[in-house]
């Protein structure tokens, strides 16, 4: 593999869907991120069918993600928990299958099965490789959490108790109070694109390298820990922002 | 390209999430939030009602307990009562029934006193009788007369108290 396939991979690459006459550009990302998204709604409803009161296998897996989920968003936003706690627990399931999707690519890619079964549509689907190395959707999930800040903030305050934020504790701090609606996506947005398309591209690197046995010892740090942890840290300073708006 | 910029892809992109957010709420967050907190709520009544079973059990042993040793103290006094109150029947029974027996045999004692007189002074005129007839016999004289029949009424008089 030369330098421009490494590039290539590096890059998403542009797709152009046709919806009534209307042409729409997307990217890989995007049909990747379909995949986790059919994948975690199918996954949701197979682990919530018949909740029993003692709870048994996959009912158990269910409750504590909802339970973590819960009581991440309790011990960061105190009694304001209960609308948030679905956003924080979709961003980081999402992230979390976003971010360790890699690992999936042991399985035969859809090219392959495409040939294999002659079903060429299947053909057309992309490699996997995490949507979040993607600026785009980054970008997206940080504006998204800004936005949420905004309205939480707006929404428990009020707008009179909204526009005081700004000049608290000083009225000098105005803009960097300004700035800090900016600066917060942003940080959150390249912060998450930078550290999983490094390693992203580390872990091609190492693929190039030695392509045996090593590319998964060092997945389990670059796509499971270091995934992992971006996902947590994204949430986390998510709720930080919304905990510090409608405090 | 590595950073570019296109506004579908960020419209499509922010459809999905919220797409997402709304499906993983409606399957998976709400239905199981809920879900645990009914139980919880289920296993907090269970528990409660158990404490208050519990304390009203206690409440209705001692009550039971009281009760049973009421019983048994009225009970015991009854049996007590009766046991004096038969005592005493008893006794005024048997000290009437000592009485009646004491009666009966003064009385028997009377009548048997009475009958002997009367039996003893049918016996004496009997036998002076007979003595008179006997004596007359013996005698071959006539003694229906007031003198022998004294003497012979003396003269038994005499046997009798020998």
């Amino acid at each position: 593999m030369n330098s421009e396939e490494l590039i290539g991979k590096m890059q998403f690459k542009p797709y152009d869907i046709n919806l009534f006459g209307l042409k729409i550009p997307i990217s890989d990302s995007i049909i990747v991120m379909w995949m986790i998204m059919v994948a975690l709604v199918v996954l949701a409803i197979i682990f919530t069918r018949n909740l029993r009161m003692v709870p048994t296998g996959k009912q158990n897996v269910a409750e504590s993600i909802v339970d973590f989920v819960n009581n991440f968003t309790k011990g960061s936003l105190g009694h304001h928990w209960k609308p948030f706690a679905p956003y924080f627990g979709t961003m980081i399931l999402f992230l979390l299958f976003s971010n360790i999707v890699s690992i999936f690519n042991v399985l035969p890619t859809g090219k392959a099965i495409a040939e294999a079964t002659g079903l060429s549509f299947l053909g057309k689907l992309p490699e996997i490789a995490p949507p979040t190395k993607d600026i785009d959707i980054t970008a997206t999930m940080a504006i998204m959490s800004i936005i949420i800040v905004l309205f939480a903030s707006i929404k428990i305050k009020g707008v009179k108790g909204w526009l005081k934020t700004f000049v608290t504790p000083l009225p000098l701090m105005l803009p960097f109070k300004i700035m800090e609606y900016f600066v917060r996506p942003l940080s959150l947005c390249l912060r998450l694109f930078g550290n999983i398309l490094a390693a992203f591209t580390i872990m091609e690197l190492i693929y190039i390298a030695e392509p045996f046995l090593i590319p998964g010892i060092f997945s389990l740090y670059f796509d499971l820990f270091d995934g992992g942890l971006q996902a947590y840290i994204f949430v986390f300073l998510t709720s930080l922002y919304i905990a510090e708006a409608i405090e | 390209m590595l950073i570019y910029f296109e506004k579908w892809r960020f419209i499509i992109t922010l459809l999905n999430l919220v797409l997402l957010y709304i499906l993983l709420r409606k399957f998976l967050f709400k239905p199981v939030t809920q879900f645990m907190e009914n139980r919880t709520k289920s296993i907090q009544e269970s528990i409660d009602k158990a404490e208050k079973s519990k304390v009203e059990a206690t409440e209705l042993k001692q009550k039971y307990e009281e009760q049973l040793r009421a019983a048994k103290n009225e009970a015991d006094q009854i049996i007590n009562d009766a046991k004096a109150r038969a005592n005493k029947e008893y006794e005024a029974i048997l000290g009437n029934a000592r009485k009646d027996a004491e009666g009966i045999i003064t009385r028997a004692k009377e009548e048997i006193e009475r009958e002997r007189a009367q039996l003893l002074k049918d016996v004496k005129g009997q036998v002076t009788g007979l003595a008179l007839v006997v004596a007359s016999k013996v005698i071959e004289a006539n003694m229906d007369n007031e003198k022998n029949k004294a003497l012979a009424e003396k003269f038994i008089d005499e046997a009798g108290a020998a």
